[in-house]
């Protein structure tokens, strides 16, 4: 992986006004990947979406990480569910 | 434009207090978030109203100017003018500081027409969790299954940018490819959106698929369905002979290996095909045919 595809995480605090113990619950609960580099903590470009919705969930709904992560689960089981049935969907075209 | 009643859309009456208002916007926002309902433009809608209804009626000042008109809002600009030169000081779209929320998918300035009509268009909320990664883009892409029999290149045009994208052979109805990049631009320095593309592939008429497999019908005469014999079939690409063993009976099925669908990003490995006989059954016989089957079946 390229220092390329790393987001200084520094720099999402500062867009986002975040304080440093709210990084520190996401890595203690395992929500995100993070990189350290030279002491500096970053995060990869493709896991930040995953963080500005945790940023969202937090914030915007005051889901504490617990909650988020039941979240992050469920909506990998949903996705998971829609493959299903996309898939068998398109299985029962064969009968129509 | 039509009148939208801000209390129904959050489930309060008119007499709400402001601790009620930020408790059902709360909930129903809890319920609609996009973050939490990906994919449903109904959930998405729903956010947005309940959005619009919580930026009135938690500013007291839109609020109050909400209730004063209500469904006369379409003469308050007047009215405001006439009031003004009568010397109050009055005036939509007050700056009030109150919490918006936000997601992927939904800026918050995409209100309705009411909301921009009555209030001026202008938000006054500050958003506190911008995106710092640009916003993802979604398209979908109707193809015919023999679009997708093949690699190709397309041009695309997303939000007013010409995009070339490949698609690789094999992709599935129902099937999201991300291109990375090709989304909105990044804040701040953030990096951009990607680009999601959803296929919607159009059925064939002659060909049914499930996953690399493909299916077919092919009709036969009852003659070389009792005696054997050949037949040409025509694969997805190309035609075949095949031999037709004496006896074959209706629906039977058989597998051309290799001759169905390419496996997605698997270059060379195709499905296969299975193709049906359909033995069609002689009608409209003549004397002489009638005559014949009647003496074959008393040969029984």
């Amino acid at each position: 992986m390229s220092d390329k595809e790393l987001i200084s995480i520094q720099k999402v605090i500062v867009h986002h006004n975040l304080d440093e113990q709210f990084i520190e619950s996401i890595e203690s609960f395992q929500l995100i990947e993070f990189v350290v580099k030279d002491s500096n903590k970053y995060v990869y470009t493709e896991q930040l979406p995953i963080l500005e919705k945790i940023i969202r969930l937090h914030y915007d709904l005051e889901v504490n990480m617990q909650g988020i992560d039941v979240i992050n689960n469920m909506l990998d089981r949903m996705d998971s569910m829609h493959k299903t049935i996309q898939q068998l969907e398109n299985k029962l075209k064969l009968y129509e | 434009m039509e009148f939208i009643d801000y209390y129904k859309v959050l489930g309060i009456n008119k007499n709400a207090t402001a601790a009620e208002i930020k408790k059902a916007y709360r909930k129903l926002a809890r319920k609609y978030h996009p973050d939490t309902n990906p994919n449903d433009e109904e959930a998405k809608k729903k956010f947005q109203q309940i959005n619009e209804a919580n930026e009135v009626l938690s500013n007291p000042e839109n609020r109050k100017k909400y209730d004063e008109y209500g469904e006369n809002w379409q003469h308050a600009e007047a009215y405001e003018e006439a009031k003004k030169q009568r010397g109050y000081q009055s005036g939509f779209g007050g700056g009030g500081s109150y919490q918006q929320y936000s997601s992927s998918d939904f800026d918050g300035t995409d209100f309705s027409d009411f909301f921009n009509a009555a209030f001026g268009g202008g938000r006054s909320s500050g958003r506190r969790t911008a995106q710092f990664r640009g916003q993802d883009f979604n398209a979908s892409l109707q193809l015919n299954l023999r679009d997708v029999y093949t690699s190709q290149k397309q041009v695309l045009t997303v939000n007013g940018k010409k995009i070339r994208i490949t698609i690789p052979a094999g992709v599935e109805n129902g099937q999201t490819i991300k291109i990375k990049g090709h989304g909105g631009e990044g804040i701040n320095g953030g990096p951009k959106g990607d680009l999601y593309i959803t296929f919607d592939i159009k059925p064939d008429a002659n060909f049914k698929r499930d996953g690399a497999n493909l299916y077919t019908e092919q009709n036969i005469d009852l003659y070389t369905a009792v005696l054997g014999g050949e037949v040409v079939i025509n694969t997805f690409v190309d035609k075949v002979k095949l031999k037709v063993k004496p006896g074959t009976q209706n629906g039977t099925k058989i597998r051309l290996k290799g001759k169905g669908f390419p496996k997605y990003k698997k270059e060379g490995h195709f499905g296969d095909l299975y193709v049906t006989y359909k033995v069609n059954v002689p009608t409209n016989l003549t004397d002489e045919q009638r005559e014949l089957f009647t003496k074959l079946s008393k040969l029984k």
